[in-house]
Protein backbone atom coordinates (compact mmCIF):
# COMPACT_ATOMS: atom_id res chain seq x y z
CA UNK A 1 0.00 0.00 0.00
CA UNK A 2 3.10 2.29 0.67
CA UNK A 3 3.79 2.22 -3.06
CA UNK A 4 0.45 3.10 -3.94
CA UNK A 5 0.27 6.09 -1.59
CA UNK A 6 3.44 7.40 -3.00
CA UNK A 7 1.95 6.74 -6.77
CA UNK A 8 -0.70 8.92 -5.57
CA UNK A 9 0.98 11.47 -3.61
CA UNK A 10 3.32 11.93 -6.41
CA UNK A 11 0.46 12.60 -9.37
CA UNK A 12 -1.25 14.99 -6.47
CA UNK A 13 1.80 17.32 -6.36
CA UNK A 14 3.11 17.12 -9.28
CA UNK A 15 1.23 19.16 -11.68
CA UNK A 16 1.66 22.43 -9.44
CA UNK A 17 5.19 22.39 -8.70
CA UNK A 18 6.23 20.60 -12.35
CA UNK A 19 5.00 24.18 -13.42
CA UNK A 20 6.32 26.66 -11.02
CA UNK A 21 9.54 25.42 -11.69
CA UNK A 22 9.18 25.12 -15.09
CA UNK A 23 8.48 28.73 -15.01
CA UNK A 24 12.00 29.03 -13.56
CA UNK A 25 13.78 27.20 -16.28
CA UNK A 26 12.50 29.43 -18.22
CA UNK A 27 12.54 32.57 -16.74
CA UNK A 28 16.43 31.23 -16.70
CA UNK A 29 16.79 30.88 -20.51
CA UNK A 30 15.01 34.30 -21.34
CA UNK A 31 17.44 35.58 -18.54
CA UNK A 32 20.49 34.32 -20.34
CA UNK A 33 19.11 35.57 -23.98
CA UNK A 34 18.70 39.25 -22.27
CA UNK A 35 21.60 39.26 -20.21
CA UNK A 36 23.49 38.65 -23.92
CA UNK A 37 22.14 41.66 -25.67
CA UNK A 38 24.12 44.89 -25.65
CA UNK A 39 21.27 47.87 -25.37
CA UNK A 40 20.31 45.60 -22.18
CA UNK A 41 23.61 45.55 -20.83
CA UNK A 42 24.22 49.13 -21.18
CA UNK A 43 20.61 50.16 -19.73
CA UNK A 44 21.31 49.80 -15.71
CA UNK A 45 17.16 50.59 -14.78
CA UNK A 46 16.47 47.17 -17.16
CA UNK A 47 19.21 45.42 -15.49
CA UNK A 48 18.33 46.01 -12.01
CA UNK A 49 14.38 45.58 -12.41
CA UNK A 50 15.39 42.13 -14.57
CA UNK A 51 17.86 41.25 -11.27
CA UNK A 52 14.70 42.43 -9.21
CA UNK A 53 11.92 40.14 -10.81
CA UNK A 54 14.10 37.21 -11.25
CA UNK A 55 15.59 37.48 -7.35
CA UNK A 56 11.93 37.22 -5.83
CA UNK A 57 10.62 34.82 -8.38
CA UNK A 58 13.34 32.47 -7.30
CA UNK A 59 12.38 33.18 -3.21
CA UNK A 60 8.92 32.84 -4.13
CA UNK A 61 9.35 29.72 -5.52
CA UNK A 62 11.66 28.38 -3.19
CA UNK A 63 9.21 29.65 -0.46
CA UNK A 64 6.69 28.44 -1.95
CA UNK A 65 7.28 24.93 -2.52
CA UNK A 66 7.55 24.19 0.90
CA UNK A 67 4.22 26.26 1.81
CA UNK A 68 2.68 24.00 -0.88
CA UNK A 69 3.98 20.75 0.50
CA UNK A 70 2.72 22.16 4.12
CA UNK A 71 -0.57 22.48 3.00
CA UNK A 72 -0.92 19.83 1.20
CA UNK A 73 -0.35 17.52 3.85
CA UNK A 74 -3.00 19.75 6.09
CA UNK A 75 -5.60 19.65 3.54
CA UNK A 76 -5.22 16.46 2.86
CA UNK A 77 -5.03 14.63 6.36
CA UNK A 78 -7.04 17.22 8.48
CA UNK A 79 -9.57 18.51 6.68
CA UNK A 80 -12.46 17.28 4.83
CA UNK A 81 -9.82 15.14 2.60
CA UNK A 82 -9.01 13.43 5.96
CA UNK A 83 -12.25 11.61 6.09
CA UNK A 84 -11.34 9.86 3.15
CA UNK A 85 -7.07 9.81 3.62
CA UNK A 86 -7.92 8.50 7.44
CA UNK A 87 -10.92 5.55 6.33
CA UNK A 88 -7.97 4.38 3.50
CA UNK A 89 -6.84 0.97 4.49
CA UNK A 90 -3.36 2.06 5.02
CA UNK A 91 -1.44 2.53 8.32
CA UNK A 92 -0.41 6.27 9.54
CA UNK A 93 2.71 5.79 9.59
CA UNK A 94 2.80 5.01 5.65
CA UNK A 95 0.71 8.34 5.03
CA UNK A 96 3.53 10.05 6.86
CA UNK A 97 6.61 8.52 5.43
CA UNK A 98 5.06 8.55 1.46
CA UNK A 99 4.15 12.01 1.99
CA UNK A 100 7.51 12.39 3.52
CA UNK A 101 9.48 11.06 0.28
CA UNK A 102 7.99 13.14 -1.91
CA UNK A 103 8.14 16.49 -0.22
CA UNK A 104 11.68 15.62 0.15
CA UNK A 105 12.02 14.68 -3.79
CA UNK A 106 10.33 17.79 -4.66
CA UNK A 107 12.70 20.09 -2.22
CA UNK A 108 15.57 18.55 -4.03
CA UNK A 109 14.49 19.36 -6.94
CA UNK A 110 13.46 22.53 -6.35
CA UNK A 111 16.93 23.25 -4.75
CA UNK A 112 18.29 21.41 -7.92
CA UNK A 113 16.51 23.79 -10.09
CA UNK A 114 17.23 27.40 -8.23
CA UNK A 115 21.05 26.39 -7.57
CA UNK A 116 21.37 25.50 -11.31
CA UNK A 117 19.45 28.44 -12.58
CA UNK A 118 21.76 30.87 -10.39
CA UNK A 119 24.78 29.31 -11.50
CA UNK A 120 23.60 29.82 -14.94
CA UNK A 121 23.05 33.28 -14.67
CA UNK A 122 24.76 34.77 -11.70
CA UNK A 123 27.89 33.01 -11.88
CA UNK A 124 30.96 33.24 -14.49
CA UNK A 125 31.93 29.69 -15.81
CA UNK A 126 35.50 30.33 -15.20
CA UNK A 127 34.63 30.86 -11.12
CA UNK A 128 32.37 27.63 -11.34
CA UNK A 129 34.90 25.61 -13.00
CA UNK A 130 37.12 26.82 -9.89
CA UNK A 131 34.23 25.65 -7.55
CA UNK A 132 33.93 21.96 -9.28
CA UNK A 133 37.77 21.88 -9.01
CA UNK A 134 38.23 22.80 -5.40
CA UNK A 135 35.27 20.42 -4.11
CA UNK A 136 36.81 17.54 -6.09
CA UNK A 137 40.49 18.26 -5.59
CA UNK A 138 39.72 18.93 -1.75
CA UNK A 139 41.63 16.83 0.40
CA UNK A 140 38.20 14.92 2.27
CA UNK A 141 38.39 12.89 4.87
CA UNK A 142 36.49 9.62 5.39
CA UNK A 143 34.65 10.23 8.33
CA UNK A 144 33.79 14.03 7.22
CA UNK A 145 32.26 12.23 3.92
CA UNK A 146 30.08 10.34 6.00
CA UNK A 147 29.10 12.42 8.12
CA UNK A 148 28.03 15.23 5.25
CA UNK A 149 26.20 12.77 3.68
CA UNK A 150 24.27 11.53 7.26
CA UNK A 151 23.96 15.16 7.94
CA UNK A 152 21.91 15.78 4.29
CA UNK A 153 19.95 12.84 4.77
CA UNK A 154 18.62 13.58 8.01
CA UNK A 155 18.66 17.31 7.37
CA UNK A 156 15.82 16.48 4.55
CA UNK A 157 13.90 13.89 6.45
CA UNK A 158 14.20 16.23 9.27
CA UNK A 159 12.39 19.52 7.01
CA UNK A 160 8.77 17.85 6.57
CA UNK A 161 8.62 16.11 9.47
CA UNK A 162 8.60 19.37 11.76
CA UNK A 163 6.07 21.05 9.43
CA UNK A 164 4.32 17.93 10.04
CA UNK A 165 4.33 17.82 13.72
CA UNK A 166 3.47 21.52 13.58
CA UNK A 167 0.37 20.85 11.97
CA UNK A 168 -0.23 17.69 13.47
CA UNK A 169 0.00 19.89 16.84
CA UNK A 170 -1.52 22.43 15.48
CA UNK A 171 -4.51 20.94 14.20
CA UNK A 172 -5.41 19.67 17.88
CA UNK A 173 -6.73 23.34 18.67
CA UNK A 174 -10.44 23.90 17.83
CA UNK A 175 -10.44 27.11 16.24
CA UNK A 176 -7.27 29.04 13.85
CA UNK A 177 -5.40 25.31 13.36
CA UNK A 178 -2.88 27.27 11.08
CA UNK A 179 -2.54 29.99 13.39
CA UNK A 180 -1.03 27.47 16.07
CA UNK A 181 0.56 25.43 13.58
CA UNK A 182 2.74 28.66 12.65
CA UNK A 183 3.18 29.44 16.14
CA UNK A 184 3.99 25.49 17.31
CA UNK A 185 6.79 25.62 14.35
CA UNK A 186 8.36 29.16 15.73
CA UNK A 187 8.52 27.52 19.31
CA UNK A 188 10.42 24.15 17.83
CA UNK A 189 13.00 25.89 15.92
CA UNK A 190 13.43 28.27 18.86
CA UNK A 191 14.23 25.11 20.40
CA UNK A 192 15.98 23.26 18.14
CA UNK A 193 18.19 26.64 18.08
CA UNK A 194 19.25 26.67 21.95
CA UNK A 195 19.80 23.07 22.16
CA UNK A 196 21.85 23.53 19.06
CA UNK A 197 24.08 25.61 20.76
CA UNK A 198 24.18 23.52 23.60
CA UNK A 199 24.75 20.58 21.80
CA UNK A 200 28.06 21.96 20.24
CA UNK A 201 29.63 23.54 23.34
CA UNK A 202 29.37 20.30 25.14
CA UNK A 203 30.66 18.42 21.83
CA UNK A 204 33.46 20.51 21.79
CA UNK A 205 34.57 20.25 25.12
CA UNK A 206 36.72 16.59 24.71
CA UNK A 207 38.34 17.96 21.90
CA UNK A 208 39.15 21.58 22.57
CA UNK A 209 40.54 19.66 26.06
CA UNK A 210 42.63 17.02 23.92
CA UNK A 211 45.71 16.81 22.00
CA UNK A 212 46.21 20.55 20.25
CA UNK A 213 49.98 19.76 18.92
CA UNK A 214 49.12 18.95 15.16
CA UNK A 215 46.29 22.33 14.53
CA UNK A 216 45.11 21.06 11.04
CA UNK A 217 43.95 17.57 13.09
CA UNK A 218 42.74 19.06 16.19
CA UNK A 219 40.51 21.78 14.64
CA UNK A 220 38.98 18.67 12.12
CA UNK A 221 38.07 16.53 15.21
CA UNK A 222 36.16 19.62 16.53
CA UNK A 223 34.73 19.98 13.38
CA UNK A 224 33.46 16.21 13.38
CA UNK A 225 32.19 15.74 16.84
CA UNK A 226 30.28 19.40 16.49
CA UNK A 227 28.38 17.91 13.54
CA UNK A 228 28.72 14.71 15.12
CA UNK A 229 26.34 16.67 17.42
CA UNK A 230 24.05 18.21 15.72
CA UNK A 231 23.87 15.26 13.07
CA UNK A 232 22.56 12.98 16.58
CA UNK A 233 20.06 16.56 17.64
CA UNK A 234 18.70 16.53 14.22
CA UNK A 235 17.85 12.27 14.52
CA UNK A 236 16.99 11.95 18.01
CA UNK A 237 14.35 15.07 16.75
CA UNK A 238 13.46 13.47 13.79
CA UNK A 239 12.33 10.02 15.53
CA UNK A 240 10.38 12.00 18.12
CA UNK A 241 8.46 14.01 15.31
CA UNK A 242 7.76 10.95 14.11
CA UNK A 243 6.28 9.24 16.69
CA UNK A 244 4.45 12.32 17.53
CA UNK A 245 2.92 13.05 14.57
CA UNK A 246 1.59 8.58 14.52
CA UNK A 247 0.42 9.25 17.75
CA UNK A 248 -1.64 12.25 16.53
CA UNK A 249 -2.86 10.74 13.88
CA UNK A 250 -4.23 7.27 15.64
CA UNK A 251 -5.22 8.81 18.90
CA UNK A 252 -5.96 12.13 18.73
CA UNK A 253 -7.44 12.76 15.49
CA UNK A 254 -9.56 16.09 15.69
CA UNK A 255 -11.56 15.98 12.09
CA UNK A 256 -14.27 19.03 12.29
CA UNK B 1 -22.40 -16.33 17.48
CA UNK B 2 -20.20 -13.26 16.11
CA UNK B 3 -21.57 -10.16 15.08
CA UNK B 4 -20.62 -7.73 12.37
CA UNK B 5 -20.90 -4.38 14.52
CA UNK B 6 -20.65 -5.03 18.27
CA UNK B 7 -19.85 -2.46 21.47
CA UNK B 8 -19.40 -3.36 24.98
CA UNK B 9 -20.13 -0.27 27.70
CA UNK B 10 -18.56 2.63 25.16
CA UNK B 11 -18.20 5.74 26.22
CA UNK B 12 -16.52 8.89 24.62
CA UNK B 13 -15.66 12.01 26.35
CA UNK B 14 -14.90 15.43 25.57
CA UNK B 15 -13.61 17.02 28.25
CA UNK B 16 -16.55 16.91 30.82
CA UNK B 17 -19.04 16.68 27.97
CA UNK B 18 -20.17 12.83 26.98
CA UNK B 19 -20.39 12.55 23.77
CA UNK B 20 -21.04 8.71 23.99
CA UNK B 21 -22.41 6.93 27.10
CA UNK B 22 -21.98 2.99 28.23
CA UNK B 23 -23.03 2.15 24.01
CA UNK B 24 -24.04 -1.66 24.35
CA UNK B 25 -24.93 -2.53 20.48
CA UNK B 26 -25.09 -5.60 18.63
CA UNK B 27 -25.80 -5.89 15.32
CA UNK B 28 -26.10 -8.86 12.46
CA UNK B 29 -25.43 -8.61 8.80
CA UNK B 30 -28.08 -8.31 6.10
CA UNK B 31 -29.94 -5.36 7.68
CA UNK B 32 -30.62 -1.69 6.79
CA UNK B 33 -30.56 0.02 9.98
CA UNK B 34 -31.57 3.73 10.80
CA UNK B 35 -29.25 5.24 13.15
CA UNK B 36 -31.81 8.07 14.26
CA UNK B 37 -31.64 10.92 16.86
CA UNK B 38 -31.36 15.01 16.97
CA UNK B 39 -28.11 17.29 16.70
CA UNK B 40 -25.85 16.40 19.38
CA UNK B 41 -27.30 13.08 20.15
CA UNK B 42 -24.02 11.58 18.93
CA UNK B 43 -24.32 10.15 16.31
CA UNK B 44 -21.52 11.75 14.30
CA UNK B 45 -19.04 10.35 17.00
CA UNK B 46 -20.40 6.76 16.93
CA UNK B 47 -19.96 6.89 13.36
CA UNK B 48 -16.33 8.10 13.57
CA UNK B 49 -15.54 5.56 16.15
CA UNK B 50 -17.18 2.65 14.20
CA UNK B 51 -14.44 4.02 11.03
CA UNK B 52 -11.34 4.43 13.25
CA UNK B 53 -11.37 8.61 13.27
CA UNK B 54 -11.46 8.41 16.76
CA UNK B 55 -10.90 6.19 19.81
CA UNK B 56 -13.47 5.48 22.29
CA UNK B 57 -12.71 7.38 26.09
CA UNK B 58 -13.41 3.52 27.17
CA UNK B 59 -15.45 0.41 26.35
CA UNK B 60 -14.73 -1.13 23.35
CA UNK B 61 -15.72 -1.57 20.24
CA UNK B 62 -15.77 -3.95 17.13
CA UNK B 63 -16.50 -4.43 13.93
CA UNK B 64 -15.98 -8.52 12.67
CA UNK B 65 -14.20 -8.91 16.00
CA UNK B 66 -11.73 -6.42 15.17
CA UNK B 67 -11.27 -3.27 16.95
CA UNK B 68 -10.69 -0.20 14.05
CA UNK B 69 -7.78 -0.53 12.33
CA UNK B 70 -6.33 -1.74 8.44
CA UNK B 71 -8.39 -4.63 8.61
CA UNK B 72 -11.75 -3.25 9.44
CA UNK B 73 -11.38 -0.58 6.63
CA UNK B 74 -10.90 -2.68 3.54
CA UNK B 75 -14.77 -3.84 4.89
CA UNK B 76 -16.32 -1.25 6.24
CA UNK B 77 -17.34 1.57 3.59
CA UNK B 78 -17.92 5.05 4.57
CA UNK B 79 -20.12 7.59 3.65
CA UNK B 80 -19.17 11.20 5.46
CA UNK B 81 -21.48 13.90 5.49
CA UNK B 82 -18.64 15.89 4.37
CA UNK B 83 -17.18 16.42 0.68
CA UNK B 84 -14.32 14.73 0.92
CA UNK B 85 -12.45 14.44 -2.82
CA UNK B 86 -10.17 16.34 -3.95
CA UNK B 87 -11.34 18.98 -6.14
CA UNK B 88 -8.99 19.31 -8.67
CA UNK B 89 -9.31 15.16 -9.51
CA UNK B 90 -11.36 14.02 -12.45
CA UNK B 91 -14.22 11.38 -11.75
CA UNK B 92 -12.19 8.83 -13.53
CA UNK B 93 -9.07 9.61 -11.20
CA UNK B 94 -11.32 8.91 -8.03
CA UNK B 95 -12.09 5.63 -9.81
CA UNK B 96 -8.46 4.63 -10.33
CA UNK B 97 -8.11 5.71 -6.18
CA UNK B 98 -10.76 3.33 -5.60
CA UNK B 99 -9.72 0.92 -7.35
CA UNK B 100 -5.98 0.90 -5.69
CA UNK B 101 -6.49 0.91 -2.37
CA UNK B 102 -10.13 -1.12 -1.91
CA UNK B 103 -9.85 -4.21 -3.09
CA UNK B 104 -13.81 -4.75 -2.66
CA UNK B 105 -14.14 -1.81 -5.20
CA UNK B 106 -16.23 -2.62 -8.36
CA UNK B 107 -15.09 -0.32 -11.29
CA UNK B 108 -18.06 -1.90 -13.86
CA UNK B 109 -20.75 -1.14 -11.34
CA UNK B 110 -19.71 2.48 -10.78
CA UNK B 111 -19.45 3.37 -14.02
CA UNK B 112 -23.34 1.90 -14.76
CA UNK B 113 -24.01 3.92 -12.13
CA UNK B 114 -22.49 7.39 -13.26
CA UNK B 115 -23.70 6.75 -16.77
CA UNK B 116 -27.40 6.49 -15.18
CA UNK B 117 -27.15 9.56 -13.73
CA UNK B 118 -25.50 11.13 -16.81
CA UNK B 119 -22.08 12.23 -15.18
CA UNK B 120 -18.76 11.74 -17.05
CA UNK B 121 -15.76 10.36 -16.16
CA UNK B 122 -14.19 13.34 -17.82
CA UNK B 123 -15.49 15.72 -15.55
CA UNK B 124 -14.01 17.69 -12.41
CA UNK B 125 -15.25 17.58 -9.49
CA UNK B 126 -14.33 21.70 -9.35
CA UNK B 127 -17.10 22.04 -11.81
CA UNK B 128 -20.08 20.41 -10.55
CA UNK B 129 -22.87 21.25 -8.15
CA UNK B 130 -22.87 20.36 -4.46
CA UNK B 131 -25.64 17.46 -5.51
CA UNK B 132 -23.45 15.95 -8.05
CA UNK B 133 -20.53 15.76 -5.77
CA UNK B 134 -22.64 14.00 -3.39
CA UNK B 135 -24.01 11.41 -5.66
CA UNK B 136 -20.33 10.95 -7.49
CA UNK B 137 -19.30 10.25 -3.43
CA UNK B 138 -22.03 7.83 -3.12
CA UNK B 139 -21.52 6.06 -5.76
CA UNK B 140 -18.07 5.44 -5.15
CA UNK B 141 -19.01 4.21 -1.67
CA UNK B 142 -21.69 2.13 -2.94
CA UNK B 143 -19.58 0.33 -5.66
CA UNK B 144 -17.83 -1.57 -2.94
CA UNK B 145 -18.64 -5.32 -1.81
CA UNK B 146 -18.37 -4.32 1.91
CA UNK B 147 -19.78 -6.17 4.63
CA UNK B 148 -20.77 -2.73 6.26
CA UNK B 149 -21.72 1.05 4.65
CA UNK B 150 -21.97 3.62 6.90
CA UNK B 151 -24.29 6.63 5.48
CA UNK B 152 -24.16 9.91 6.75
CA UNK B 153 -26.92 11.97 5.79
CA UNK B 154 -26.63 9.89 2.22
CA UNK B 155 -29.59 12.07 1.03
CA UNK B 156 -29.04 15.57 2.63
CA UNK B 157 -27.96 17.41 0.06
CA UNK B 158 -29.79 16.09 -3.34
CA UNK B 159 -33.22 16.39 -4.80
CA UNK B 160 -36.32 14.14 -3.95
CA UNK B 161 -35.54 12.42 -7.34
CA UNK B 162 -32.04 11.92 -6.82
CA UNK B 163 -32.95 10.85 -3.84
CA UNK B 164 -35.10 7.93 -4.78
CA UNK B 165 -32.58 6.67 -6.99
CA UNK B 166 -30.35 6.72 -4.49
CA UNK B 167 -32.18 5.13 -2.27
CA UNK B 168 -32.77 2.64 -4.59
CA UNK B 169 -29.16 2.40 -5.27
CA UNK B 170 -28.70 2.06 -1.76
CA UNK B 171 -31.12 -1.14 -1.57
CA UNK B 172 -30.04 -2.89 -4.89
CA UNK B 173 -26.19 -2.57 -4.17
CA UNK B 174 -25.97 -4.31 -0.95
CA UNK B 175 -26.17 -8.07 -0.86
CA UNK B 176 -27.80 -10.17 2.24
CA UNK B 177 -24.14 -10.80 3.96
CA UNK B 178 -23.88 -7.04 4.05
CA UNK B 179 -25.32 -4.37 6.39
CA UNK B 180 -26.21 -0.56 6.23
CA UNK B 181 -26.18 1.71 8.94
CA UNK B 182 -27.35 5.55 7.84
CA UNK B 183 -27.76 8.05 9.66
CA UNK B 184 -30.43 10.65 9.04
CA UNK B 185 -33.06 13.67 9.74
CA UNK B 186 -35.56 12.37 6.53
CA UNK B 187 -36.81 9.90 8.59
CA UNK B 188 -39.97 9.53 6.38
CA UNK B 189 -38.16 9.02 2.78
CA UNK B 190 -35.83 5.87 4.19
CA UNK B 191 -38.45 4.57 7.01
CA UNK B 192 -40.01 2.23 4.00
CA UNK B 193 -36.26 0.89 3.70
CA UNK B 194 -35.30 0.46 7.12
CA UNK B 195 -35.23 -3.22 8.75
CA UNK B 196 -34.34 -2.06 12.51
CA UNK B 197 -33.73 1.81 13.85
CA UNK B 198 -31.23 2.73 16.59
CA UNK B 199 -32.57 6.06 18.63
CA UNK B 200 -30.07 8.02 20.08
CA UNK B 201 -30.32 10.38 22.70
CA UNK B 202 -27.72 12.86 25.01
CA UNK B 203 -25.43 9.95 23.59
CA UNK B 204 -27.68 7.32 24.77
CA UNK B 205 -29.52 4.60 23.01
CA UNK B 206 -32.90 5.40 24.01
CA UNK B 207 -33.88 2.26 21.89
CA UNK B 208 -32.94 -0.48 19.24
CA UNK B 209 -36.20 -2.48 17.78
CA UNK B 210 -36.84 -4.06 14.72
CA UNK B 211 -39.63 -1.18 12.46
CA UNK B 212 -42.10 -4.19 12.10
CA UNK B 213 -42.30 -4.55 16.07
CA UNK B 214 -42.50 -1.02 16.23
CA UNK B 215 -45.38 -0.53 13.80
CA UNK B 216 -47.09 -3.53 15.14
CA UNK B 217 -47.02 -2.69 19.10
CA UNK B 218 -47.27 0.53 18.40
CA UNK B 219 -49.36 1.21 15.88
CA UNK B 220 -47.35 4.44 14.19
CA UNK B 221 -44.71 4.82 11.64
CA UNK B 222 -41.21 5.87 12.40
CA UNK B 223 -41.60 9.22 11.55
CA UNK B 224 -43.88 9.54 13.98
CA UNK B 225 -42.66 8.13 17.01
CA UNK B 226 -39.14 10.58 16.53
CA UNK B 227 -41.26 13.04 16.79
CA UNK B 228 -42.83 12.13 20.10
CA UNK B 229 -39.92 10.65 21.08
CA UNK B 230 -38.02 14.16 20.55
CA UNK B 231 -40.59 16.20 21.15
CA UNK B 232 -38.98 19.90 22.35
Amino acid sequence: MLGKLIKHEWKAVAKTLFFIHLAIVAMTLVGKILVSIKAVQKSEILTVSMVMVYVLSVIAVGIGTHIYLAMRFYKNMYTDEGYLSFTLPVKSWEHIVSKGLIAIAWMVIDGVVIFASIMLLAIPKQEYMEFVNSITHANWEWLYIVEVMAAVVVGLCAVPLTYYVSISIGQLFKNHKMLFSVIVYVVIKNVQQVLGVVVTVISMLPSAMGNMDDSTSASMTVVNSMMGGSLLLQLVSCVGFFLAIKFIMDKKLNLN
Amino acid sequence: MEYLLESNHLCKKFGSLMALQDINLRITRGKIIGLLGPNGSGKSTLIKIINGLMTPSSGELTVNGRTPGVETKKIVSYLPERTYLNEWMKVYELLDYFEDFYEDFRRERAEQMLSNLRISIDDKLKNMSKGTKEKVQLILVMSRDADLYVLDEPIGGVDPAARDYILKTIIGNYNENATVLLSTHLISDIENILDEVIFLQYGQIRFHRSVDEIRSQEGKSIDQLFREVYRC
